[in-house]
């Protein structure tokens, strides 16, 4: 019984070995001369400003909150686009009625002033 | 290749994952990272049942679960902003206002 | 779509597009007033008229198979509008005092009806979860609606991470239904002559349903978060949350349960039974006994929400047209009991919040003598004492537990109603027999002549409905024998 999965212990060991071995050879085996310009954080080549704790404003997350909201609604177009050809005029007709409902839900957004970021 | 049970057993794991994870952790954020992780388990379920049964619907229901899990979450951060602003922590079991 | 489709889909789209238009006007229009209370209330009564015309007409599954349009949709559609109007009523004065947003609220009870209409009439498991999943969103803001307040921002997050902790289950329930079933569709379901799948994942799923679906309704032993929900949460919201809410979650568990295809389970619908029953049994005794020993006003209701939907779950156990017609009742008369009850308490809630102390009924008959007469009303048929409607509404359910060879459970109902009525009667024993415990009138607010309407129609609905049973027994489309 157990021993059939030998076979596959040992292929995880293997697989762990590959992993950790590879992960870690260039540290291993790599010449290694820091230098003050090495260690410095990376950020694309810029300098770095500020810390990496930062803060983020409650706006950015109000943003992100609508943003998900309205991007995941995308998700209906897509079967309705594949059988677009199949079922014509009336599901067009549905599918403005359901974005019209969406833009009432963005008028509300705007005019509550949820994307004004001052 | 694989069998339904397969996609079955992984959707449950994952479920437990997550119910754990609501169970046990302290931070809202996380709690709420399980709670998605829950929902995402069962869309699992829901496409390995629709695939090997050829039936659609169950997909069908995978949208509908994900728009209401992006609705979920956006009302889940907006409670979790205004806690934060009113008692300025996340913890669970600092949140304690309410007792009996 | 078709005409026929429309016109069984037409309360609900009043009710949703009443919210819709709410929200664009609260958009546009910046100085708060009625106008979306009077508005609401024009929808949910346009819903409601729709819905019993809708009821007299002949049966039918409307979008091929999504809506359903019966008695028991249309039944629980106009019970939903009720609880709305006399949410709106209710929230009249309590809005405009604590200059909450007037419009927002408005259109989030009316989402969350249609969600509940949703939920009553779904044909599919997804027409279910979708409408679930509107009335809780809807709910999770409406408990924290007060932004400022500490306790209403816990109560929402409590209610929001239980609730989607909650909806998690139920919808591994509909999906393990789905794969042993192969279908979603509750009709095509109850026509499966025979089933060729496994039943233990039929059984596990529908064990996840009862555990997702008994977290929603607050039953024993997924009830740790009523309690502080309904304290934190807006007190016309509570009322709300915990009628119309429980009462959609108990109509949407009925049209699964009874569309389970016969001989599906074949051992496994006794152990569903069982289980629960003794969630049924463990609710009423532990939400009575527990309310027993509360000081504080919302949390006692809140318990006694719990026992009431352990007397729900006794229909739900017996499962026969006895028992759904019990469950339409009492979800009926529940409503009407609970949603005045709360309105009383944030008619008597001071600005500061307080005056939510059992202490603060004290006396209450000399100062306020009609709001101590509503609440004795409201008092004495939550206790199910007769001619009240509660009694009625009781009475039917422990019947039909007692016709389902459940009649160990209808004792322990009546037990635990016994249990019950000690701590019901206590209140009006404060209000009328105990001299005020504060020098300074405890409960001080102004005189809202609205909210005494809202209240005094409930009550008289109570005390009608208690002495006609049969408006409400014709209404369930059932026949009592």
């Amino acid at each position: 019984m157990l021993t059939n999965y030998i076979p596959l212990a040992l292929m995880m060991m293997v697989a762990i070995g590959f992993g950790v071995i590879m992960a870690n050879l260039s540290k291993w085996i790599g010449p290694r001369k820091p230098s003050r310009e090495k260690l410095s954080v990376y950020e694309s080549g810029m300098v770095p400003i500020g810390t990496t704790h930062e803060r983020v404003s409650v706006k950015y997350y109000i943003v992100a909150m609508l943003f998900i909201i309205f991007d995941i609604e995308i998700v209906f177009l897509y079967p309705w686009a594949v059988t677009f050809d199949k079922i014509g005029a009336f599901a067009l007709g549905e599918m403005f009625l359901f974005i019209g409902l969406l833009f009432i839900g963005y008028i509300y957004v705007v005019k509550k002033g949820a994307l004004e970021w001052d | 290749m694989s069998s339904l049970s397969n996609y079955l057993i992984v959707s449950a794991i994952l479920f437990m994952i997550g119910a754990s994870g609501v169970m046990f952790r302290k931070n809202v954020i996380v709690i709420f990272m399980c709670v998605e992780l829950m929902l995402n388990a069962v869309n699992l379920t829901l496409i390995a049942f629709s695939q090997f049964m050829g039936d659609q619907s169950g997909q069908i229901l995978v949208f509908f679960v994900m728009t209401v899990a992006a609705a979920e979450a956006a009302v889940g951060l907006a409670i979790v902003i205004s806690v934060y602003r009113n008692k300025e922590t996340v913890e669970i079991d600092k949140l304690n206002l309410l007792k009996g | 779509m078709n005409n026929t489709d429309f016109i069984a889909a037409l309360p609900l789209i009043i009710l949703a597009g009443t919210g819709l238009l709410i929200l664009l006007w609260d958009a546009f229009e910046k100085t708060p007033s009625r106008a979306p209370l009077i508005l609401t209330m024009a929808g949910a009564i346009a819903a409601a008229i729709v819905a019993g015309i809708n009821m007299t007409g002949p049966a039918s599954v409307a979008f091929g198979g999504l809506l359903y349009d019966n008695a028991f949709s249309n039944f629980f559609t106009i019970i939903f509008s009720a609880a709305t109007i006399l949410t709106a009523l209710l929230a009249e004065r309590y809005l405009l005092e604590e200059e909450v947003l007037v419009g927002e609220f408005c259109a989030l009870i009316l989402f969350a009806a249609s969600g509940m209409v949703m939920m009553a009439s779904g044909a599919d498991m997804l027409v279910i979860f979708l409408g679930l999943e509107t009335m809780s969103i809807a709910f999770y803001v409406l408990a924290g609606l007060f932004r400022t307040k500490t306790e209403s921002n816990e109560a929402a997050l409590k209610y929001f991470l239980l609730g989607a902790f909650a909806t998690g289950f139920f919808l591994y329930g509909i999906a393990l239904i789905y794969g042993s079933l192969g279908t979603m569709n509750l009709v095509a379901m109850s026509n499966i002559h025979s089933v060729t799948t496994s039943g233990p994942m039929l059984l596990l799923g529908l064990i996840l349903l009862i555990v997702g679906f008994a977290f929603k309704v607050a039953a024993f032993p997924f009830h740790q978060w009523a309690p502080d929900v309904y304290e934190g949460a807006p007190t016309v919201v509570s009322g709300y949350m915990s009628t119309a809410g429980k009462a959609a979650a108990f109509s949407a568990i009925v049209l699964v349960f009874s569309s389970m295809p016969a001989g599906a389970l074949a051992g496994g619908a006794a152990k569903i039974q069982i289980v629960i029953a003794a969630l049924a049994a463990c609710s009423m005794l532990y939400g009575n006994i527990v309310a027993l020993s509360q000081t504080k006003i919302k949390r006692m209701l809140a318990y006694s929400s719990t026992a009431h939907a352990g007397y729900l779950l006794l229909g739900v156990a017996a499962l026969n047209a006895t028992g759904v017609a019990a469950i339409e009742i009492y979800a009926a008369v529940y409503l009407l009991m609970q949603i005045a009850a709360f309105g009383i308490v944030a008619l008597l809630e001071k600005e500061t919040g307080t005056g939510l102390n059992l202490d603060d009924y004290a006396g209450l008959a000399k100062r306020r003598p009609w709001a101590a007469f509503l609440l004795a009303i409201i008092m004495l048929s939550l206790a199910g004492i007769p001619p009240f409607a509660g009694f009625f509404g009781k009475y039917y359910l422990f019947l039909a537990a007692i016709n389902a060879g459940l009649t160990w459970l209808a004792i322990v109902g009546v037990v635990s109603s016994i249990i019950a009525s000690y701590f019901y009667l206590r209140i009006i024993v404060l209000m009328y027999f105990r001299e005020p415990l504060h020098a300074d009138d405890g409960i001080a607010v102004k005189e809202n002549n609205i909210s005494y309407i809202a209240i005094g129609l409930a009550s008289a609905a109570l005390v009608v409905l208690g002495l006609m049973p049969g408006l409400l027994t014709d209404a369930t489309g059932y026949f009592f024998k």
